[in-house]
């Protein structure tokens, strides 16, 4: 036993399991382990504890255009006026291009660009270049904003990630889908309200319109604010925020406000309220140099100052996307959308828990009727076993959301697993007791055939790893790691004892 | 009853002629090309396409009106079909399956759904006809690349190619007689499917390759050689049948069994597709591959026993080779007079 156990083969077994135990059960940054339930910390996707799931597409083309006699700014700015999209021109493998950023057809495109004697650019294969897509900027900042703006429902989690080139998926654990429809689709109501009575503190983010609204007043809506800077703005004073300019008449607005209710004199009482569809996002007093500026003329220029360090920038960020309506920068269509409900979603996790154990049952069942010795049935179920949590251990510890096709795919894994473990039991017994070197012949005739099984199917899931559109990706990803963990750690801690115990 | 172990014993794969063991397959093999190409061109596709690939829309209705009342009331959406589900906790109601609309479409048929029936409804799942054709173009293309790449491997491993296009041949009858058979329970294609079609190659090749490596690198009698890959592979495929069947049961059955307990599509497509592979798969291995696998050996040792017979004072060069080609030339003889004796009994 002792020698058994000192198998380098075996130890790696032993130790990774205990790892994949550990990552599972031990409370931790992953999550509260043991502490949260026998699922410790694994995490679920939505179709197991319900949720919805939607795939937005982002429109927009890149296009090089040819216009002889006209400058960069030029035909930005023609382009701009004659599609009615903001227009970003981009460096794109040395050639400069322009995102326009509105679904707009070739033919279309080209009918505009003849005006100006102008035409697509072709590339040095003679093919036109016109993409439909965005640049990784837009996508990412679209993504963003999506997500800031789907927090602030307060949910569970949401979680974004972009597919494809114009794709992004979204995905919203207890959300009814009309609502993440909604969100996505229309921008938010941005209003600025002054604090009247009550004292400095009062009002805190996240209060809703309703439990402020005798205590403060309206001041603009989101149309007064003219710009907002993209970038977060640094002080002086080293404290991070956002950068805006009103409009003549959202200025005059604040400082007639400011003068009627007091702020200019006690700015300390009088904090200036920002609300995003009537729930409060910021909430501070003015700056005295700014009130005592307000008393004498309207200001244009302002700075919501969100304090020191990451956390401040963070808040920046977050508050130029609220400033901005959670406008998105580019046209969006909902493609897909998905929802399954919290009581479905239970269910689905039952199912699973229970097609897991019957496969391993069903299978150790077979496999005593095959050898009729518990010699072998039981290291082979007990490696099986090893498998499915080693391959848990593994999406707890890279904090993937197990779904129902990585349940399919841990079964599949069982599957593929319990067949290996067949051809080296019997390639282990076909000659009875034999010398180690015989054995060890035979063992490896066996990993030959499990070495080229192995790959053909891991190739297959890497193609379906690879579709863009990754909805089952956890599928291929499960298999994938399943049948590492099976050709590399388990197989031959197997071989192992099954030596030692024949 | 007689052990597995009995039952393999019997089996004697030499009593039965080549073309009956490949030509059963075959025969089915082509009976499904047929039926696949029948549905191709009076459907315009090979088997019936689910949701996520013609985009489409579900809607849960919880209105208790008759199918009648709720076809007439939405006559100008492109409604397919009508279903009653029942959930826990007595929510039921009907579900409305809808085909590819456009944006404007979509909007009226909530305006519709809302005037009509009050807002006691749910659209569970919802996609764009454009991202469906995407999803189909990847998946085929996965489907295609996956079956390539497997093709390549195979021929790496063997590098010869009889038994590498045996292996192929059975990979693709597989699929093709799986994906007959999806049509035939009206099994449409789903992402499900794909991903279990796709497994099937992994699992396809699993037996397959066993075989072959068994036949072609083993020692001893053929019949031997068939019998001890068959001891291991039969028990191959029925512990994956097995694992899948639990998947199955729990996704299909369960349901059946434990009213409210709902059919977990995703597992369905996955388990019902790969338990007509793996049923397949048991035939196209140990009937057409076995039976090609048998045509090769025997042919390769007729070969080599007549180059030996030719050579035969001269082959000083290795005596290992010698006495194989001895003994193959043996057993090619061997297997001869059984031909002989079978015709003379016709």
């Amino acid at each position: 036993m002792a020698s058994l156990l000192r198998d380098v083969r075996v130890v790696i077994f032993v130790s990774l399991l205990a790892a994949a135990l550990v990552v599972i059960y031990m409370p931790s940054p992953l999550g509260p382990g043991i502490l949260g339930g026998p699922s410790g910390n694994l995490k679920f996707g939505l179709d197991l504890v319900g949720g919805s799931r939607l795939q937005v597409e982002l429109k927009g083309v890149i296009v090089k255009v040819d216009a002889p006699g006209m400058n960069e700014s030029q035909i930005r700015n023609f382009l701009q006026n004659r599609t009615g999209a903001e227009v970003i021109p981009v460096r794109y493998k040395g050639e400069i291009m322009y995102e326009i950023r509105k679904d707009i057809t070739k033919e279309q495109l080209e009918e505009i660009l003849k005006e100006k004697n102008a035409s697509i650019g072709l590339d040095r294969q003679g093919k036109p270049l016109f993409f439909k897509g965005l640049t990784r900027e837009t996508v990412e900042e679209t993504r963003k904003i999506m997500e800031t703006k789907l927090n602030m429902l307060g949910l569970k989690s949401v979680v974004t990630r972009t597919v494809a080139d114009n794709i992004i998926m979204i995905d919203l654990a207890g959300v009814p889908i009309d609502e993440a429809r909604r969100i996505i689709g229309t921008p938010g109501k941005f209003e600025i309200r002054m604090q009247t009575v009550g004292d400095k503190g009062d009002i805190s983010e996240g209060q809703m319109l309703s439990e402020i609204k005798n205590m403060t007043v309206h001041v603009l809506y989101g149309e007064d604010i003219v710009y907002v800077d993209p970038m977060p703005h640094r002080g002086e004073n080293g404290k991070w925020g956002a950068s805006f300019k009103l409009s003549d008449d959202g200025a005059d607005k604040l400082r007639n406000a400011a003068i009627k209710y007091g702020a200019v004199e006690n700015p300390d009482n009088h904090e200036l309220v920002m609300l995003l569809d009537d729930i409060v996002i910021y909430s501070a007093p003015l700056k005295p140099t700014a009130a005592s500026s307000l008393s004498s003329k309207p200001l244009k220029e302002w700075i919501a100052e969100t304090g020191f360090g990451e956390e401040g920038k963070k808040k920046a960020e977050e508050l130029i996307i609220h400033l901005r309506a959670g406008v998105l920068p580019v046209p969006v269509e909902i493609l897909a959308s998905g929802e399954v409900t919290p009581p479905l979603g239970e269910k689905f996790r039952e199912g699973s828990v229970i097609a897991l154990i019957l496969a391993l049952i069903v299978v150790g069942v077979m496999i005593m009727i095959r050898y009729k010795d518990v010699r072998v049935v039981m290291p082979l179920v007990l490696t099986l076993l090893s498998e499915v949590i080693m391959m848990l251990g593994f999406a707890a510890a890279i904090g993937w959301q197990l779904d129902l096709p990585s349940i399919a795919g841990i079964i599949t894994v069982i599957g593929t697993g319990v067949d290996q473990l067949v051809m080296i039991t019997d390639e282990a017994m076909a000659g009875g007791k034999t010398s180690g070197r015989v054995y060890y012949r035979r063992v490896s005739f066996a990993y030959s055939i499990i070495f080229a099984s192995v790959v053909t199917t891991i190739v297959a899931m890497l193609t379906l790893a690879s579709m863009a559109l990754g909805v089952l990706r956890g599928f291929a990803i499960v298999t994938i790691v399943g049948l590492l963990i099976g050709i590399l750690v388990t197989r031959p801690a197997y071989a192992k004892t099954l030596e030692y115990l024949l | 009853m007689l052990s597995m172990d009995e039952i393999i014993e019997k089996i004697d794969v030499t009593r039965y002629s080549v073309t009956k063991m490949v030509l059963v397959p075959i025969v089915i093999f082509l009976i499904a090309i047929s039926a696949l190409g029948y549905m191709h061109f009076s459907t315009g596709s090979p088997v019936k396409l689910g949701m996520d690939f013609t985009g489409g829309t579900v809607v849960k209705l919880k209105v208790v009106e008759s199918e009648d009342v709720i076809r007439e009331k939405l006559a100008q959406f492109p409604l397919e079909s009508v279903s009653k589900f029942e959930e826990e906790g007595g929510v039921s109601g009907v579900m409305l399956m809808f085909g590819p609309m456009s944006k404007e479409e979509k909007e009226r048929l909530n305006e519709t759904l809302h005037r009509e029936f009050g807002g006691a409804f749910e659209i569970p799942s919802d996609i764009s006809g454009v991202v469906g054709e995407r999803y189909l173009e990847q998946a085929v293309n996965a489907v295609l690349i996956a079956f390539l790449a497997m093709a390549f491997v195979v021929f790496i491993v063997f590098r010869t190619p009889v038994p590498s296009v045996a292996v192929i041949l059975s990979a693709l009858s597989d699929i093709v007689i799986a994906t007959a058979c999806m049509n035939l329970v009206s099994i449409e294609l789903s992402l499900g499917t794909v991903a279990a079609l796709l497994m099937l190659i992994g699992y396809s090749v699993d037996s397959d390759i066993l075989l072959t490596m068994k036949v072609i690198r083993g020692r001893g009698e053929l019949n031997d050689r068939v019998r001890s890959a068959m001891k291991t592979g039969l028990t191959m495929t029925s512990t994956t049948i097995g694992a899948v069947f639990a998947m199955f049961f729990v996704s299909t059955l369960l349901p059946l069994l434990w009213r409210g307990f709902p059919t977990i599509e995703m597992l369905r497509d996955i388990s019902v597709v790969l338990l007509f592979g793996l049923t397949v798969d048991l035939m196209n291995t140990w009937m057409m591959n076995a039976g090609i696998l048998r045509w090769y050996i025997m042919r390769i040792e007729t070969k080599k026993a007549a180059k030996y017979m030719a050579s035969a004072p001269a082959a000083t060069s290795s005596a290992l080779s010698g006495h194989t080609a001895g003994s193959t030339a043996q057993s090619a003889g061997r297997q001869k007079n059984v031909k002989r004796r079978k015709k003379r009994r016709r």
